[in-house]
């Protein structure tokens, strides 16, 4: 008898014996969370060249959120800009003006004074857009100089290396994926740890005849709900920020080959002439605003995040202090059935982790990803109306507002 | 009998029956026609008894019949141009995606965009479904680990796996929504090419024809002008910023091709893991149990976890920016053409509350 208890003994040893050395968990969660780091950072840092190289091609596992090609059209590898959407900008400036030529030559030739003030009316017209054009071109290229000048020689991560305020405002964008990734993978991994012991039946006994079995579900499901809720909502708003990135990218590669082109002709037409004031003061908003927003937000940012919980080192540490991760489950079991010693002890680390994490969770979803991009659109557009105003048009752009 | 396409419903001036261009005109000409008809009564009438003002309205009357005309022969002249206009012969070759043919027209264009992103959508839901079998089989394995009866049981992957299929979930829900948005898109196109130009605009060209009801057809015809030239060169334009060389659609296949189709790893380690002579992952979860979890999920995973991860979130935006974001942005840019072009044709229509559609 006394034998055969002490072959159960040894048979019971050699997994705690195997398992004291164990910690995979935490080799685990070091190597991810260091991986995300490096291949973060590579995302973050990512510029594209005149070489058409897309911001897909970063090689990491961030492609999943890349817009795609960002730089202007006509600024790329192009032979001459003649080649590209640019071209239709001018061809339909001359032709433009052109036809306002003929109808005023018409005009004198008719001696018909309708005709005559029609060419005249119309070249105002146009004379505006072209005024409007350059404008919108000099606020930017000043802006661009200003942004230069303040960040030449910054170790900023976000404006290292950039030529203009757009691509800081998508490196922004880019950081803020990255950073709420990194969140949500350790409330994931915090969350697979605590939905072992949630989901667990523990057993204690040493025959099928006696034995003793409990779950520690209930006590565990709060924390189990807000950390779900929180990953759940985490995950809409990084999708969010990749939308902010791709719109970002959006108007970087299409304003002068698209937007402006398109302006011009629309507001060409008297038919399509609000059309036109629209969309002109929708991209001078969208070029210059909605950037400038965004790193108005960094620096935001920059000041409130200081406040927040470190949590890749907050998992790590619970990881290790818990010392639960290099044990058997036959000790975790012992453990946790003696509650009146382990629990407290493993349930107030958990706890206070659970909050430490779900903290910067409500920081990055509720001020990062609703308030300040409603602050942002609201801002943009609600300048892009004033604007369309002076010019005597009046543009529901509110109604993007919905889409938040 | 040969299924219609967006060019039998648009028609080209080579077209006799059935569909087509010239459809419409017999409806038109007999709108005209009544017209005419009406007015040289009225002037005969007039003239009988010498009513001077009749006269003048008559005349006034008939001036706007002849713009009528003329607005015929200058619908005939745009909407003819624009199915004969070439995508190659104002896109610049560079920006023009390698599945487009440059002798497409605009609305064949416009019509492979919706079916393109629905193609997209489709593979992307069955993509969706293929990762959710495994994520839930993976979230649903409950190891034992009880030697000597003393130990425990429990779904350890559960934890990981349960909020990717969260993500999962509501990537299925967004691009079935953004699936949705889409096709009612095409279909809004289909109807307008048809029934605008077969239907509408011969009523608002009837309607142009007579003193009380000229501005509300004069205000038909501009909204038909939106929905059959603003509207389709819209979401031409949209299709290029998407599906152009290196655009946000052409990047993301990439992704997905490079991390889940191509992925050797992806469906192998599943299988290894549910494999039961494999027990890779299980010695650990056997011995130490939070401690094998690290094992276990590199064992299930290794790097396709951050794929598998990112993918529906990813998703999630990319079917937001295109049914959501891009829509909005097409119907601002439609309601205010629309609205210039019907005040121009006769008066502004509240076309402005389709924005309540976003």
């Amino acid at each position: 008898m006394m034998g055969k208890l002490a072959l159960l003994a040894l048979l019971f040893i050699l997994p705690l014996v195997h398992a004291e050395d164990d910690n995979t968990m935490e080799d685990w969660n070091k190597e991810t969370m260091d991986f995300l780091e490096t291949q973060g950072e590579s995302f973050r840092d990512f510029t594209t060249t005149a070489a058409h190289v897309p911001l897909g091609m970063t090689g990491t596992v961030f492609d999943a959120f890349s817009p795609g090609y960002c730089e202007p059209e006509w600024l790329g590898e192009k032979a001459s800009i003649f080649a590209t959407w640019f071209a239709p900008a001018i061809f339909m400036a001359l032709a433009v003006f052109f036809g306002i030529a003929c109808i005023y030559m018409l005009g004198q030739l008719l001696s018909s004074p309708n005709l005559l003030a029609m060419a005249k009316d119309e070249f105002w017209q146009n004379s505006i857009t072209l005024v409007r054009v350059v404008f919108i071109a000099s606020i930017l290229f000043t802006g661009n100089i200003w942004f230069a000048l303040k960040t030449d020689g910054t170790t900023d991560p976000v404006y290292r290396n950039k030529d203009n305020m757009i691509d800081a405002a998508m490196a922004f964008s880019r950081q803020m994926v990255v950073e709420m990734i990194g969140t949500y993978s350790t409330l994931l991994i915090y969350n697979t740890v605590i939905h072992t012991i949630y989901s667990s039946t523990m057993w204690v006994g040493v025959s099928f005849r006696a034995m003793y079995n409990f779950n520690l579900g209930p006590v565990l499901k709060p924390i189990i709900d807000i950390i779900g809720t929180s990953l759940q909502y985490l995950s809409l708003a990084i999708s969010e920020w990749m939308v902010h990135n791709i719109i970002l990218c959006f108007i970087k590669r299409w304003t002068w080959g698209l937007f402006i082109p398109l302006a011009i002709f629309l507001r060409a037409i008297p038919y399509t002439r609000n059309a036109g004031e629209a969309l002109l003061s929708l991209t001078f908003a969208l070029a210059l605003i909605y950037p400038l927003m965004f790193l108005v937000s960094y620096e935001a940012h920059k000041l409130v995040s200081v406040n927040l919980a470190d949590n890749e080192s907050a998992l790590s540490a619970f990881i290790t202090r818990s010392g639960i991760f290099s044990i058997a489950a036959a000790l975790v079991a012992i453990a946790l059935f003696a509650a009146g010693a382990i629990l407290p002890f493993f349930l107030g680390g958990a706890i206070t982790i659970a909050f430490d994490l779900v903290r910067s969770s409500v920081y990055y979803i509720i001020i990062m990803s609703m308030l300040v991009p409603f602050l942002n659109i609201f801002i943009t557009l609600t300048l892009a109306r004033e604007w369309a105003k002076i010019f005597n048009v009046t543009v529901n752009y509110m109604s993007f507002l919905k889409i938040i | 009998m040969a299924e219609a396409t967006i060019m039998d419903v648009v028609g080209s001036f080579s077209a006799t029956s059935g569909y087509g261009y010239w459809d419409w005109l017999p409806l038109v000409g007999a709108a005209l026609f009544a017209s005419i008809a009406l007015l040289a009564f009225i002037y005969i009438w007039a003239t009988l008894f010498r009513d001077n003002n009749l006269i003048s309205l008559v005349k006034l009357e008939f001036y706007e019949m002849v713009v009528t005309i003329m607005l015929v022969f200058f619908l005939l002249m745009v909407v003819g141009f624009m199915t004969g206009l070439k995508v190659g012969s104002f896109m610049p070759a560079a920006l023009i995606p390698s599945a487009v043919d440059p002798n497409m027209n605009i609305y064949q264009l416009t019509e492979k965009y919706f079916n393109e992103v629905g193609t997209s959508f489709a593979d992307w839901l069955n993509l969706n479904y293929i990762a959710n079998v495994y994520v839930d089989q993976v979230a649903s394995v409950t190891p034992y680990s009880r030697p000597m009866g003393i130990g425990l049981i429990a779904s350890p992957m559960a934890g990981l796996a349960s909020p990717i299929k969260q993500l999962l979930y509501n990537a299925t829900s967004a691009l079935s929504v953004a699936y949705v948005v889409n096709y009612a898109q095409y279909y809004t196109f289909l109807f307008a090419t048809a029934a605008f130009l077969k239907y509408f605009l011969p009523v608002g060209i009837f309607l142009r024809a007579f003193t009380p009801t000229r501005r509300f057809g004069g205000s038909i015809i501009g909204v038909c002008m939106g929905f059959l030239l603003v509207f389709p060169l819209l979401i031409t334009l949209t299709y290029f910023v998407f599906y152009s060389n290196n655009g946000p659609m052409v990047t993301f296949g990439s992704f997905v091709k490079d991390y889940i189709y191509d992925s050797a790893d992806f469906s192998s380690l599943f299988g290894t893991f549910m494999n039961p002579a494999g027990f890779t992952g299980f010695a650990d979860f056997f011995s130490g149990v939070l401690g094998g979890l690290g094992t276990m999920i590199e064992s299930v995973f290794k790097t396709v976890f951050l794929g598998i991860m990112m993918f529906p979130i990813a998703l999630v935006g990319q079917a937001f920016v295109i049914g959501f974001v891009m829509p909005a942005f097409n119907i601002l840019m439609f309601t205010q053409a629309t609205i210039a072009l019907s005040k121009s044709f006769g008066e502004e229509v509240d076309i402005g509350a389709l924005t309540r559609m976003i």
